[in-house]
């Protein structure tokens, strides 16, 4: 194990390298997601205040 | 005009987010089990290279998210061109969605090749024109994010945003042959050459495993970011329904 993480010697740039990916990616990736749930949110918000746009969703088509 | 139709068929923020939905769940878990399996044989079972040591274990990170930097640029470039020329607002959000992913994997190409150079150039940077290019394409990113978010009309900010990112796509063929056409002390090409890849399957396996996981990857986070955009617009227009006291 030990040997494993020491990577020939090159350990810290090794898992720096894939720590600073892992980083980037995850800050990408959970911010997206979290921008998709909150506006879910808000979104389900608004349209539960507007009951009167909801009924008439069915007439327009 | 079948282009035309297709696009306009997409273009349609209700299907388009159907659609996403039920390819989502797929490809999130296409890009984990790939992610898994790139790390388990790029870490474990790939062999240490003979020159480089273990240090080239950091190419499977490097080298997709280099890959994905341009790629992700190309569909920008793209999506923004249909935004022009079709006047989709669909194309204008998916190019306005794919420039932060671009952003991350062009940092990560830049910082995991500086973790490289280090130990191997013996140098963090230095002004070759590939790694020179790459820093372009970094800035052109920020710029593209900067110039939506100071135009205030949507519709004037994705068509400043389109030219721009269609100017800045002359870098893409700058980064690609860089190292053919100046004497750089960034190695040329080893995989996509004319006379097929130059490395070994224990290295070149892992990292095309892990090319496809950034793809997925691109591709995941996208359709997550298109979907809150549309939201977005969404909320948007509702409050301004409301705001004028419309039902």
């Amino acid at each position: 194990m030990t040997e494993f993480l020491s990577m020939g010697g090159y350990g810290t740039y090794v898992w720096s390298a894939f720590g600073v990916t892992t980083f980037f990616m995850g800050w990408v990736a959970i911010a997206s997601w979290r921008a998709v749930t909150a506006n879910q949110k808000v979104l389900a918000d608004l349209e539960a205040r507007m009951p009167r746009r909801r009924q008439r969703k069915g007439a327009d088509k | 005009m079948t282009i035309a139709r297709f696009i306009h068929g997409l273009a349609n923020p209700t299907r388009f987010l159907r659609i996403s939905d039920t390819v989502l769940p797929w490809l999130a878990a296409l890009t984990v089990a790939l992610i898994g399996a790139g790390l388990y044989l790029g870490l474990v079972v790939a062999p240490a290279d003979y020159q480089q040591g273990d240090t080239v274990r950091i190419m499977f990170v490097h080298v997709p998210a280099s890959w994905s930097a341009m790629f992700t640029y190309a569909v920008m470039a793209g999506a923004s061109a249909i935004g022009l020329v079709w006047k989709q607002p669909l194309a204008d959000i998916a190019a306005k969605s794919a420039a932060p992913i671009g952003a991350a994997f062009t940092l990560i190409s830049l910082v995991t090749g500086s973790l490289w150079g280090k130990p191997m150039w013996g140098t963090w940077w230095v002004w070759d024109a590939r790694l020179t290019s790459m820093l372009i394409l970094l800035f052109l990113y920020i710029g593209y994010m900067a110039l939506w978010e100071t135009v205030d009309d949507p519709e004037r900010g994705a068509k400043a945003a389109a030219i721009l990112a269609l100017a800045g796509a002359v870098n893409l063929p700058i980064i690609k042959f860089s190292v053919d056409w100046w004497n750089t002390l960034h190695q040329p090409a080893s995989v996509a050459r004319m006379d097929g890849p130059a490395i070994h399957a224990s290295i070149l396996t892992p990292l095309l495993i892990m090319g496809v996981a950034f793809t997925t990857f691109f591709v995941v986070v996208l359709l997550w970011r298109i979907k809150a955009e549309v939201l977005a617009r969404r909320i948007h227009s509702l409050r301004l329904m409301q705001a004028q006291g419309a039902p």
